[in-house]
């Protein structure tokens, strides 16, 4: 009866729900908060930022705040995928914890996380043109790191620019171990050359001559920048399958080499500006052919030869620009300085002929723009043309465009929301179905009755179990080792054959006895004689059965508990499943989100696409407005070349009179002379 | 800085047309520079709007896709982790849950570095029944000297009716110079 009893629990058990037993030991707890932010560190390092931001939101969403670390990061990430407020949001908040911390936790946070995100606020505020807020969050900062030093100093220029800046920190704390120290830190060239700007916007010639001379032959070390400082950095924009930060040696070598070209570059700009022709002529002598800033510095050197008087050195140089930057404004400027120079230098004819071919040039250009206006531009793929690349110089345009590549993408994720939306919405069905298919089949099944039942039985089990360990401990006490028949109650089913046959063999014999010839000794003999062999069985199977009562009284309170563990799983579960059926909260809290998410998609769509217009709308007008004033400016160039056209042809004539008055006068008393 | 005269031989008339050209084109343009400067914020905020409510968007879909697909009554996620990774150059790791694969992965440099940098990764996830189990993991990789060697791990575990959370953690040990594999089991 306890094998089936055992069978049956088993089997419900099996139909309800797999085996599950809890586990009672106690652990510590894991920072899961730690092991979210590490989650999301993965993402970040691999170049997902999107799929961090996802995974730091996550965080939130469970732990209903977020630590300092990952508060930081989040806004690291947010100004990475442009979501400026958003970030600045993140950024005011952490200030405010941090200031208002009440946990008493001030001791174990980290100042210097406090100085990122300050540092990286300022940042914002200038970006969006806040620079009042920029320099109040400038000032509220009351501890620097060296690391963090340039970065604090540039962001002090601009946040008061054009003015000066004060450098309000004045403390740098270098009792960290990673700080360094802070004497080349304050020198970035970067600041160097805004303070030579800011000379020369003063008037200050001098200083600035003296720092741009340091600056064009300093060499330049990018250093390394921390794991903050990289997460606000604005390299990460492109999201490209390069490192984070190029760091690689040769771009350090360039962006070092273009510090020192634009150096020498603005050091000719001031001597230019102090009219020292010679001096910047001899300075952009050396400059480097491919350097970025090559067509200003082929046009300030070819005026600088010019003005010099260096006339071949000028004609080459100015010939050169134009040849090479047909559509830059230098390069146009250049040409009208080369016809003059042609026109002052050679003679009238040739400088008509150059100002005939500018014209022509010109010409071409406007006609040019004509075509170029035709084009389907706002098409930034299909739209390949030159004049596209000169108005992408414009940083609004470049941004608008890049605005609308980043609508496309935001469209295409869209649509792939859309997908998964409704992919979800199946699933969904397919759940309730299958949910409906499980209640049909508990209903059909009537499980509690089942477990009822079981539990019945196994109480009833149970409480013979305990009576025949009751009666056994007595007929110890009583009889001690002489233990009875007891056993009989764990006796297996051949056992119980036995015993069965033992008492009726032992009826047979009593009815024997009873009905048989008392006077017969022969009979009687027999009759004591089976007797006595059927004690002798019934004994052995007795003192069979005793020896094996302990270890068959344990295996059934063994298997007792084991039924009783299965059945409170198995009650537990039904419980659930019974609840789960009363109740459709689960997935009907699915279905209501899946729902929004689906009228969310639409919503942005359409909003996406509208933004699209919009933005192609505003394209079409700035590059209308660029191709209004690039008109213009031809234009004017067009009049000035013909009035030196008309200059040259009235110069000309003017010269023609006198050579033909000349003429006139030598021929006219030859004439006279000839008359008699 | 550039120079714009030399255009005409006379520098008054030069002056007059730049500065006659300059008036045009300035008057003409200022109005409509503010209405594009205005229109251009506008357009940037609605994009970063846009942006925001997407990414929003994302997250909540991602959310609903798992709680429908990994309820925490069955699910299991396996992580990996790499503490310090100075010993062990990571370069494969194949998962085993009761002797079946459940996933695979084969790092590229920049994964890897992930890892090394402090990452935590979300190798797997998915269901699993109540009960006893057995999971086998096998690092592949390099060595110091560049040979390759494999370690592994085989952990038993118990699945409640809550979700279980596995961390295979490459932890070096200075002692001997090598890698070890510790499995952490959350606790939520």
């Amino acid at each position: 009866m306890t094998k089936r009893l055992f069978s049956l629990i088993v089997c419900v058990f099996t139909l309800v729900s797999p085996l599950a037993n809890s586990q009672s030991q106690q652990r510590v707890k894991t920072d899961l908060a730690d092991k979210y932010y590490r989650q999301a560190l993965y993402f970040y390092f691999q170049g997902e930022p999107v799929n961090a931001l996802t995974q730091v939101e996550r965080t939130k969403l469970r732990f209903g705040q977020l630590n300092d670390h990952t508060r930081l990061l989040q806004a690291g990430l947010q100004v990475s995928l442009g979501l400026h407020t958003q970030a600045q949001q993140s950024l005011l908040q952490f200030n405010h914890n941090y200031l208002n911390d009440t946990d008493g936790q001030e001791g174990q946070r980290a100042p210097e996380l406090l100085l990122v995100a300050q540092l990286s606020l300022a940042e914002q505020f200038i970006e969006q043109g806040k620079n009042i807020e920029a320099q109040q969050t400038l000032a509220s900062i009351s501890v620097m790191y060296s690391r963090y030093h340039p970065q604090y100093t540039m962001l002090n220029q601009l946040a008061y620019w054009p003015g000066s800046g004060k450098l309000i920190v004045a403390e740098v704390d270098t009792s960290t171990a990673f700080d360094e120290p802070r004497e080349d830190s304050l020198f970035t060239p970067y600041i160097q050359l805004n303070t030579a700007l800011k000379f020369i916007e003063n008037g200050d010639f001098m200083q600035a001559v003296d720092l741009l001379n340091v600056l064009k032959v300093s060499t330049w070390f990018a250093r390394e920048q921390t794991f903050w400082q990289l997460l606000f950095s604005s390299a990460l924009l492109s999201f490209d399958n390069a490192s984070l930060i190029d760091s690689t040696p040769s771009a350090t070598e360039k962006q070092s080499q273009g510090i020192n070209d634009y150096a020498q570059l603005l050091l000719a700009q001031v001597y230019v500006l102090q009219e020292k022709y010679e001096s910047a002529y001899f300075e952009l002598q050396s400059f480097p052919q491919h350097s970025p800033y090559r067509e200003s510095a082929l046009y300030l050197f070819a005026l600088a030869a010019q003005e010099s008087k260096r006339y071949t050195s000028a004609f080459n140089i100015f010939s050169l620009l134009h040849k090479q930057y047909p559509y830059s404004h230098l390069s146009w400027q250049a040409g009208e300085l080369l016809a003059e120079q042609l026109t002052e230098q050679q003679s009238l004819a040739h400088g008509l002929q150059a100002y005939q071919l500018l014209e022509t040039f010109y010409q071409q250009r406007l006609t040019e723009l004509d075509g170029f206006e035709q084009l389907p531009y706002q098409n930034i793929d299909t739209a390949n043309s030159i004049w596209l690349k000169q108005a992408l110089q414009s940083p609004s345009l470049s941004h608008l465009y890049q605005e609308l590549v980043e609508v496309a993408a935001l469209t295409k994720k869209l649509q792939s929301l859309q997908a998964k939306s409704h992919w979800l919405a199946e699933t969904i069905s397919l759940n309730q179905q299958r949910k409906s298919l499980l209640l049909t089949s508990q209903k059909h099944k009537k499980q509690q009755v089942l477990i009822n039942n079981l539990t019945q039985q196994r109480n009833e089990f149970a409480d013979k179990l305990s009576a025949v360990n009751r009666v056994n401990v007595i007929n110890k006490k009583t009889q001690g080792n002489n233990i009875q028949i007891f056993g009989t109650a764990f006796a297996n089913d051949v056992e119980r054959q036995w015993l069965k046959r033992i008492n009726k063999s032992k009826r047979s014999l009593s009815y024997i006895s009873k009905h048989s010839d008392k006077s017969s000794v022969k009979q009687q003999t027999k009759l004591t004689d089976y007797q006595h062999r059927l004690n002798r069985v019934q004994g052995l199977l007795k003192w069979q059965l005793n020896q094996q009562f302990p270890e068959r009284a344990w295996q059934h309170k063994k298997q007792l508990k084991t039924i009783d563990t299965l059945l409170a799983d198995t009650q537990r579960q039904q419980e659930k499943n019974l609840a789960m059926s009363q109740s459709q909260h689960s997935l009907s809290k699915l279905i209501e989100q899946q729902l929004q998410g689906s009228a969310q998609v639409k919503r942005l769509l359409a909003k996406s696409h509208q933004l699209h217009e919009d933005i192609t709308s505003n394209i079409t007008n700035t590059v209308n407005q660029f191709i209004k004033q690039e008109r213009q400016l031809i234009a004017q160039h067009q009049l000035s070349t013909k009035r030196a056209m008309a200059n040259i042809i009235e110069t000309m004539t003017v010269n023609d009179s006198k050579v033909e008055q000349q003429l006139k006068l030598s021929i006219s008393p030859q004439k006279t002379e000839a008359r008699p | 800085m550039l120079k714009l005269s030399r255009l005409n031989n006379n520098p008054l008339c030069n002056a007059l047309i730049i500065v006659v050209f300059l008036y045009v084109c300035v008057s003409a343009s200022y109005s409509h520079a503010l209405e594009s400067i205005e229109s251009d914020l506008k357009l940037e905020s609605e994009l970063e709007q846009l942006k925001s409510q997407v990414l929003q968007l994302n997250r909540e879909l991602y959310i609903l896709e798992e709680d429908l697909l990994f309820p925490a009554s069955t699910q299991v996620a396996i992580f990996v982790s790499i503490d310090i990774g100075q010993f062990f150059k990571l370069d494969s790791v194949e998962v085993k849950i009761n002797n079946q694969d459940i996933a695979g992965f084969l790092y590229t440099q920049r994964q890897r570095e992930a890892l090394e940098q402090g990452g935590i990764q979300k190798l797997y996830l998915g269901n699993l029944k109540v009960g006893n189990h057995e999971l086998t993991a096998i690092f592949n990789g390099l060595d110091t000297e560049q040979r390759a060697v494999k370690r592994a791990v085989n952990y038993q575990f118990e699945k409640d009716d809550e979700s279980l959370m596995i961390e295979l953690k490459l932890v070096d040990e200075t002692s001997n110079f090598r890698t070890k594999v510790v499995v952490e089991e959350w606790v939520l």
